[in-house]
């Protein structure tokens, strides 16, 4: 009555599999790995430019990996895949951030983190 | 005609709601949801990274500090080998896509097998460091350490089970919606562990000795 034979296979998140797009993200996520590696183990920059810049390349990584593997865009088919990643990925985000900011405060306050 | 001719006394074979869903997608259905959960996932790694930079230099009595057990460049390995993973279970997709059951069987089984290696290097690597003292119970940094890499590998280790049960499932049903379905939300799980791996090799291995 309401159930039709229909391809699974033709379904868009199915048809959307592309080898050019997993191979770029393999060699991108890859190279800016080694980069993030290279750049850490040299001693040309300060510990805050190192880490701003890894942090740079890991987020460009991340981004990059979102696009490539699960095809995150504004198409019909990914559009609440894409809103519930761009929604999430500032929580993500801020709930590192915020709680590192409180225990730093705290250990000003109380100096737990001597020793 | 009167009102009372149309007036329906026997109301036992009025169906108000439909026992399949009338919108024919559950594919899509069942990948919006799995995503979601995954969504919640990525918040349980937020509060790993979020301890880890609170405890990133917390070695109490312990003499084993970040820079002895993290070695960025030989962690670079994992990396190369669970980015290889997923790149191979991509293959699969594409195989998927063309139909060719037996191409998308093979794939799989080898993404299983270098997920295999990947759990098999981190166990190498940790039961080392277990060697030299460096365990969980050493100071927080390491409890943390530990927690993050387990945590982590766990989830490989249920995507290799599920990826060895469906591999099965497609070899003997073949391309079914439930089979494509269930294909679709492993992939989103599969993948996910890389674009995690990103940020456990960032934070954990080269801020760690940075």
């Amino acid at each position: 009555m309401f159930a039709h034979e229909y391809d699974p296979l033709d379904h868009p998140e199915v048809r959307s599999a592309s080898m050019f797009k997993y191979g770029l993200a393999f060699f991108i996520g890859m190279a800016l790995m080694v980069v993030a590696c290279v750049i850490t183990l040299s001693d040309g920059m300060s510990q805050l430019a190192t880490l701003i810049w890894i942090g740079i390349l890991a987020l460009i990584a991340v981004c990059a990996q979102l696009y490539l593997l699960f095809k995150l865009d504004l198409s019909k088919t990914m559009i609440w895949h894409t809103v519930s990643a761009v929604a999430t990925i500032p929580l993500f985000f801020i709930a590192i951030v915020l709680t590192m900011w409180m225990f730093h405060h705290l250990e000003m306050r109380t100096m737990l983190g001597a020793g | 005609m009167s009102l009372d001719a149309n007036k329906v006394t026997d109301t036992s074979h009025i169906q108000l709601f439909s026992d399949e869903p009338d919108h024919h997608d559950s594919i899509s259905l069942r990948s919006l949801g799995f995503w979601l959960y995954m969504m919640s996932d990525a918040m349980i790694f937020a509060g790993l990274f979020a301890a880890h930079g609170v405890y990133l230099e917390a070695y109490g009595t312990s003499n084993i500090t970040a820079d002895q057990v993290i070695d960025p460049v030989t962690a670079l390995l994992p990396t190369l080998v669970l980015f290889a993973s997923v790149l191979v279970f991509g293959m699969a997709s594409v195989a998927l896509a063309r139909g060719d059951k037996a191409g998308t069987v093979r794939w799989m089984l080898v993404s299983l097998a270098i997920g295999v290696f990947f759990l098999l290097d981190e166990t190498a690597e940790f039961a080392s460091l277990a060697s030299e003292g460096a365990t969980p119970q050493a100071s927080a940094f390491l409890s943390d350490f530990w927690t993050i890499i387990w945590v982590h590998a766990a989830h490989v280790f249920f995507g290799l089970i599920w990826m060895a049960a469906l591999t099965i499932q497609i070899a003997r049903e073949g391309f079914t919606e439930g089979s494509v379905g269930r294909f679709i939300n492993l992939r989103i799980f599969w993948f996910f562990q890389a674009v995690i791996w990103v940020c456990v090799y960032v934070f954990v291995y080269l801020m760690g000795v940075s």
